[in-house]
This record gives structure tokens, sequence and C-alpha cells, in this order.
């Protein structure tokens, strides 16, 4: 465990040692205070509710969490820190696994930074904000955003430019947010329809904003950044 | 002691190395010489365990490397060519942060970082980032997080390389000094720096050992496979008539000769026999000339190198 925490450690500092990590941070708050606030108008529409927040924040996600991990390995191959890093006696899952953390960790700031939205809408709501909803949707924000990680981290692993590794990162993402959408869905057969659904990020995530959290929502969640965590060693496992 | 038998390694249809095997003792630094491409590096990734084998075995400290390469990991100290680091990290955090991946804390990991700065020389560039330092000082970082463990066993990959010549001779120093307590295995291409650094030498080419022998040894090998080399200032002649009485010397093979411009004739003289020296100056007292120099030249190492390197070549002389 102390190696993952080294890790992490190590590649979270690195985020704020250059302005990297503060830029992701702003743009991401840009993004959801700009379509939350004014896109549509937030205050000519007379209604308090979060809803909107959360549906946004996938697509913000699709360029904030590409954007996050694409260094992770891809820059390691580049300038060759990674055969130092992979011949110190540490398992490399243990080394995935740090990496991981260092961009939730930044995801999950970057979500603590949201805050003031839910204060603000709490404030100026004719009526009581239910607080249940809100807290849930924060988890499956997060659980949601873990995921985008993962998968974005293993773009990363595939390939030595970082350019390739964001673009990788928000197909993937893209590919796994958009099969669940009712629009998208709706083109296959019924049961293919299902499946995608079930299969899909964005299905999930709104069965947690409804505040009911399930177990196979979240067995969901657990399993893809499993499977995604899993690709990424053995992703880096192919080393030359 | 490494241990290394029958190792093989193929990307495709190209064999990088092939069937290569030998042993370095404790306390031994051995040179690992090859031109670029001669599959060098990837034996050395084999042996720390970054590039796993096509076949053969890896063994250091007893320690089987294919079955435990976390094992082998914690005895080994590898630099990889060309010393990468993180361009963002402070000297100090590098140093830290390959201590504590390696499980060092505390007071130790502190003694471990005041330790390596002082033999690395780091005094100077402790508050720099990595990516602010020249290369001679990115390479002593390199080095200092290789040794931050202290580990018996050292690969270092082209340790030189990209140098200039001051910190070449820094960088040798030092492994000289680090040499003395450890076992080193080191590659290069720079012949010098093999009879500068080190005990034995490995050459390798086309993914196969073709020497493996203290490097003075190897020169004294080609000296008798290739001839002997004399360097001749003759004075009292000239080229045009020296060089036809040179070569009527018994055992010479080859002459060059020119005139300098003090009058004198300089010549190098290539021939076999033991004699060969006595033969020249008998022929020089015949001919009356007055020998102002006569000097035997000791094969290079890369005269070595290129004996055993291009075989065919040489056969067709």
């Amino acid at each position: 465990m102390s190696h993952v925490l080294t890790v992490a450690g190590k590649e979270f500092h690195c985020y704020f040692k250059t302005p990297v990590g503060s830029i992701f941070l702003f743009f991401f708050l840009l993004l959801c205070g700009l379509f939350f606030f004014f896109v549509p108008d937030y205050f000519s529409l007379g209604e308090a509710s979060l809803r909107r927040f959360f549906d946004l924040l996938p697509w913000v996600y699709l360029f904030f969490a590409p954007a996050v991990a694409m260094k992770m390995w891809a820059e390691e191959r580049k300038i060759g820190t990674i055969e130092t890093l992979l011949t110190r006696p540490v398992a490399d899952h243990r080394i995935v696994l740090g990496k991981f953390l260092a961009s939730f960790g930044l995801l999950v700031v970057a979500l603590a930074l949201t805050a003031p939205i839910p204060l603000l809408v709490a404030f100026t709501a004719a009526s009581p904000v239910d607080v249940g909803p809100v807290l849930t949707g924060y988890l499956g924000a997060a659980l949601l955003g873990a995921v985008y990680i993962a998968i974005s981290l293993f773009a990363s692993a595939l390939t030595e430019s970082q350019i390739v590794a964001f673009i990788l990162g928000l197909v993937l993402c893209f590919f796994f947010f958009v099969i669940g959408l009712p629009d998208v869905v709706g083109i296959f057969p019924r049961a293919l329809a299902e499946f995608l659904t079930d299969l899909s990020l964005g299905g999930h995530f709104a069965n947690i904003q409804r505040g009911v959290v399930d177990t196979r929502d979240l067995l969901y969640y657990a399993t893809m950044l499993t499977v995604f965590l899993l690709l990424n060693v053995l992703a880096v496992r192919r080393r030359a | 002691m490494i241990r290394v038998s029958q190792l093989r390694k193929t990307f495709g249809a190209t064999v990088a190395v092939d069937g290569i095997s030998f042993e370095v003792a404790e306390g031994e630094v051995v040179g690992f010489l090859g031109p670029n491409g001669a599959g060098k590096s990837t034996t050395m990734r084999m042996l720390t365990t970054y590039l796993d084998p096509d076949a053969g075995e890896i063994e250091i400290a007893g320690v089987d490397v294919l079955e435990r390469p976390i094992e082998a990991r914690r005895r080994l100290g590898y630099l990889p060519e060309s010393a990468p680091l993180y361009e963002e990290l402070g000297v100090l955090e590098t140093l830290r942060y390959a201590g504590r991946i390696r499980g060092l804390g505390g007071a130790r990991l502190r003694d471990r970082v005041d330790a390596m700065v002082d033999a690395c020389g780091l005094e100077k560039v402790v508050a720099k980032d990595v990516g602010e330092l020249s290369k001679g000082y990115r390479q002593r970082v390199g080095l200092a997080q290789t040794l931050i463990h202290d580990p018996d066993f050292l690969i270092l990959d082209e340790p030189t390389t990209g140098l200039d010549p001051n910190q070449i001779r820094e960088i040798r120093a030092l492994v000289r000094r680090i040499g003395e307590t450890k076992t080193i295995l080191l590659s290069t291409h720079i012949l010098p720096e093999v009879q500068a650094t080190c005990s034995r030498c490995l050459i390798i080419h086309d993914g196969k050992l073709v020497a493996d022998d203290d490097p003075n040894r190897l020169v004294d090998a080609t000296a008798s496979a290739t001839g002997q080399r004399f360097r001749l200032v003759i004075r009292g002649t000239t080229a045009a008539a020296a060089r036809p009485a040179l070569k009527r010397v018994p055992g010479v093979s080859d002459v060059e000769a020119d005139d300098l411009p003090d009058g004198a004739v300089a010549a190098a003289v290539t021939g076999a026999g033991d004699a060969l020296g006595e033969e020249l100056f008998r022929r020089a007292v015949k001919e009356d000339w007055v020998l102002a120099e006569l000097r035997p030249e000791r094969a290079s190492l890369e005269d070595v190198f290129r004996r055993l390197t291009h075989g065919d070549e040489e056969g067709d002389r």
C-alpha cells in the first residue's frame, strides 16, 4: 500500500509543481459554471434544480479525464523513465493504482470545487433543496469520473504521444457514455438496446442521480474500474 | 555474482540477442562493449527485468531473475541509457522519490539522500529542478538515484554518452570509486572507457558474444594476430628512398612513409616477428640513417574491436 501512495503522492505533486493541474481545474470549473449558469440562462429558468448540473458533468468529464490522465504513461514512455519505474521492486499493478489515485484525486478536487454551485442553488431556491439527491449525485459523479479516469489511463498506456492518448481516451469515454443515451439506443433492436444501456456509463449514472444507490450500479462501476485498470496493467507489461 | 546463460531475445524477425552467456563475479567492473544496435541495451533490459527474454536464464546473487523479478530488482541499481528523469521534479525530490519507492523512509532516507548528494557532487544543484540541469549533472542525479538504496549490483547503460570530456572524466572517476565496493556491468561504445574503468570486457556484436577477456590481454592478442606496428623518425634519407628499403626488412608487410617539413622521414611499419624492432634498427645502421625515433605502437582496443566485429574483412587481407 505504501508503494501505491508513494506513486500517487509523486504524481499528484507533479500536477501542482507545474501550472498544468491548476489549468485543468480552472477549465473544468469554467465549463461547469458556463454551461450551468448561462447555457441556457439559469437565472431566467426560474427553477432551482441541480439536475442539469449532474447532466452536464459527463460531458465535461469527456475532456477533463483524458486531459489529466494523458501524461501518466505516454510521458514515461516518451522520456524513458518507464524503464526506471518498472525496474524498481514494485509490482506493476501498484504503480497503475498509484497513478489512478493521483488522477482520481485531481478529479475529486475538481468536484469539491464545484460546491458553490449547489450552495448557490440552495440559497436561491424558493423551496428547500433536498440534500439526499445532491449527495448521491456527487457520489455518482465521483464513481463515473473514476471510470472515465481508468479508461483514459489505459489509453495513455497504449502510446508515447500525449495527444494520441488524449484523443484515444476521449473516443473511448465517449463511446461508453454515448451507447446508453436514449437517442442512440433507439436505433437498435430492443434486446441489443437493453444490453447497451446496461453497458453504458450514462445509464447507471442516471439511476444514481435520481437518488437511488443500487448495488447493481455500484457493482457496474466497480467492474468497469477493475476491467480498465487490469487492461492498463496489461498495456504496461507490453514493453518495447 | 551475475550469471547469464543462453540469453535470447527477438523482436519480430530481428534477433537482438542471440544466445549470450557470461558471468560477472562479485566486485568486478565489467565493460559491455559493442557498436550501436549490437544488443547491449536489450541484454541489460533483460538483466534488469524490464524485458522478458525469449529463452535463457539470468541469476543475480543467487536470485532467479525471471522467477523472482521483484527480489532481483531489490539488489539491482539500473541506470538506463541517457539517464531519464522527471523534468518537473527537484533534485532532492527525485532522490527522495527514488528512495521512498524502494522502501526507505525517515532518518534512513535522509541519510541516504545526503550521502548521495555528497558522493555524486550534487551540492551546487540541490535547489534546482531536474529540467534546469546540464547533461553532466543529470547523469550524476541519475547515478545518485540508481545508488540510493545502496545496491550491490549496478547495471549502467552508456553512463558517459553525450557528455563533454570533463564530465566524462568526472563520471568515470565516480564509477571507479563506486566500483571499489560494488559489482558493475556498464555498457559503452567508447573504447578508452573500458580500458579506463573495467577489469574485464565483454564484446558483443550482432547479438553474439565475440570476446570475454581482460581489455589489455585482448589488445595483446590483437597485436600478435594482426602484427606489430612501429613508428620511426629517420634523418638522412627521403621517404621515396626509405620506403623500399624498409619494405625489404624481413617480416615487414606494410610500410607508410612521409617526408616531414624539417627534412626527416616519418614512417609506420607493420609486420610480424618478435625481432621486428631489432631488424628495423639493423636496417637503419646498414643504410647509414640516423634513427631519431623507433617506437612500438600498442594495438588499441579499437583495433581489437575492428578485428572482432569485422572478421570477414580482416580475413581478406
